[in-house]
């Protein structure tokens, strides 16, 4: 007998990460997300699929780049749990230094203030936590509106039929 | 016929024994390496790490120097296989023709202290592995660094 394997998706959930407001930054200044879970059975991915739809802010510069960098976390059961760039568990401010690049979204040739700017990627093998670190790079502030700076993960599984 | 979800399964999260970077000097060359024990993959066989490293820096150090870590493999066979001839056992480890697993900086982390952050993967390891660090930044403290793995396979539900 033969049992094809499909993907099985999760819903899409939203980060949370309070990215209205984020200034502009050529130094990897930026802001965390709170981590997700994937330890957990209902979850315990393979893959997870990002999400990106950031509103950009008063007169951003055209041809920038906004970027989107990975933090893993081990879980550690007794010791000081490790993540990526030494972040915390919850959103915050972070600097990135050597947090992985997810992607980068360019502000493109057109930006123009309160432009809504994509992005979407795949995450192979995230790991028992994993969150974002978005970073500006478009020359001004972001739009103030923390429900206009949406970044969601849909996790994914392989499921034999 | 019930459909059957394929997790991510992973081990606790474990310390390499990694003396070797203690006290360790930067090597401009980064040729100069610290090189932790070996971790014995033929119990557990994980298909893929993730490894989670901290470097503390123990004397006033360079910015934006930079640091990379590579992987040593060990075939168990008899007369023994190890990329270098490596021990398996934490020491200084001279690094040339080793498989590269990944670079960092220390950015802006140049004080006593200081917290270096990387984290990298290794996929296909082997049966029996070892990694070293390189880094032209600091003088390392004499502890505090360190250089965890995180085994995973997949499970079938």
């Amino acid at each position: 007998m033969v049992n094809e394997i499909q993907a099985l998706f999760n819903n899409s959930t939203n980060f949370t990460v309070s990215a209205g407001s984020l200034a502009h930054s050529i130094a990897g200044v930026g802001q965390q997300s709170t981590m997700v879970d994937n330890s957990l059975d209902a979850n315990r991915g393979l893959s997870v699929k990002i999400f990106a739809e950031v509103k950009l802010g008063t007169n951003p510069d055209p041809d920038t780049e906004l970027s989107l960098y990975l933090i893993t976390g081990d879980q550690h059961p007794t010791e000081t749990v490790y993540r990526s760039d030494g972040a915390g568990p919850t959103d915050a401010g972070i600097t990135r230094e050597n947090g992985d690049l997810i992607g980068t979204i360019s502000t493109t040739s057109t930006a123009v203030t309160g432009k809504i700017v994509y992005g979407d990627w795949t995450i192979p093998d995230p790991g028992v936590e994993f969150g974002v670190i978005l970073v500006n790079g478009s020359g001004e502030a972001l739009d103030s509106d923390d429900d206009n700076i949406i970044i969601r993960f849909m996790i994914v599984n392989p499921e034999v039929q | 016929m019930a459909v059957h979800k394929i997790n991510s399964l992973a081990a606790a999260s474990v310390a390499l024994t990694t003396t070797s970077l203690n006290s360790k000097a930067a090597d401009a060359t980064l040729i100069n390496a610290a090189a932790a024990s070996n971790f014995d993959n033929s119990v557990f066989r994980f298909t893929r790490f993730k490894c989670f490293m901290v470097l503390k820096i123990g004397a006033a150090g360079t910015a934006f120097g930079a640091g990379y870590v590579g992987l040593i493999r060990d075939d168990q066979g008899t007369p023994n296989y190890s990329t270098g001839n490596y021990s398996g056992v934490t020491s200084a480890f001279t690094a040339k023709n080793a498989q590269h697993l990944g670079s960092f900086t220390n950015a802006n982390k140049v004080n006593i202290n200081d917290l270096v952050y990387f984290n990298f993967e290794i996929y296909r390891p082997g049966i029996e592995f070892s990694v070293f660090v390189a880094q032209s930044f600091a003088l390392l403290a004499p502890s505090g660094s360190y250089i965890r793995l995180q085994g995973f396979n997949r499970e079938i539900q």
